[in-house]
């Protein structure tokens, strides 16, 4: 069982976090992913490194079998969490939900149309687009104030 | 995820298509109806009405217009594909359809090039208008969502 101990004590300046484990696993992994998120950082892997990418540098983030991916201007990473603790702590920070497998920070998104089946077509700041399915584009009118 | 439509969502789609065109029918009838009867097997029943035929092309015909439309308007069948070229393909789908119900059930003189034109005429402009108010619709939409989304960026 994993243990948790909190000292909180105004002698210190910064937070800290030390985590002691035997040996490195995906659990560790995750948490001190969650953790980077906080401090408005993502830990992503691409071609066996670990890289930590400024929240504000991604485009959109999606989910292909079981992996999910994250996307920037000109580079896909690949991120050790689930999509939905991703979204969990990025909802707050102008991200939203368009599809069940991504979301996308609304701040790189260039333009929008009107799609087929009342979607949206969005066009990100690098050129690429991505579709928000029917069910999630009221809430991305919504969330643009336009309901 | 987006919500799978039922067999309930088709037959609606396909009785309010069918429901609009049987009202336009009625009303030309009751307009033109007796003059017509002679010309055209859907006024064959003069001002009284529609006959049971017609009731049933006009069906056969919202089944078609019901199909194209799930077809080139949704992306059910076609993923990815320009609006302005699925509302072509629409279009033609139910022009050549009415072409040949015209032929096949008499709708008004075959040989009667005045008659065409006429059809076709009609056809055009019912067109243009559609897809002309389409585009306004879709073009006042972009805008506003384009504006909603700068200002939210600021």
């Amino acid at each position: 069982m994993m243990k948790i101990n909190l000292d909180i004590d105004g002698k210190y300046d910064d937070t800290e976090v030390i985590i002691r484990a035997p040996h490195l696993n995906n659990d560790i992994e995750r948490m001190v992913a969650m953790m980077r998120m906080i401090d408005m950082q993502i830990a992503v892997r691409k071609d066996n490194e670990t890289y930590l990418i400024e929240t504000d540098k991604i485009l959109y983030i999606e989910a292909v079998d079981r992996k999910t991916f994250v996307y920037t201007n000109s580079e896909n990473y690949e991120s050790e969490l689930k999509l939905y603790e991703i979204e969990q702590e990025l909802i707050e920070r102008d991200f939203l939900r368009i599809s069940k497998n991504s979301i996308v920070n609304l701040r790189k998104i260039k333009s929008l149309k009107t799609d087929v089946n009342r979607k949206i077509r969005i066009t990100l700041q690098n050129g690429e687009q991505i579709v928000v399915s029917r069910m999630y584009s009221d809430e991305l009118r919504r969330k643009l104030g336009l309901r | 995820m987006d919500e799978k439509k039922t067999i309930f969502d088709y037959i609606k789609q396909l009785f309010t298509t069918y429901g609009i065109m049987v009202v336009i029918f009625i009303v030309t009838n009751l307009l033109v109806g007796n003059e017509a009867r002679v010309l055209s097997t859907l006024f064959s029943l003069g001002s009284v009405g529609l006959s049971t035929a017609t009731l049933l092309q006009l069906l056969f015909l919202a089944v078609i217009i019901t199909v194209a439309q799930n077809i080139f308007l949704s992306d059910l069948v076609i993923k990815n594909m320009a609006l302005i070229v699925r509302n072509i393909l629409f279009f033609v789908t139910v022009m050549v359809a009415s072409t040949l119900f015209i032929i096949l059930f008499g709708w008004f003189p075959v040989g009667d090039p005045r008659a065409w034109i006429g059809f076709i005429v009609c056809f055009a402009i019912c067109t243009a208008v559609s897809a002309f108010i389409m585009r306004l619709e879709e073009n006042a939409e972009n805008k506003k969502m384009q504006e909603a989304l700068n200002k939210f960026k600021k």
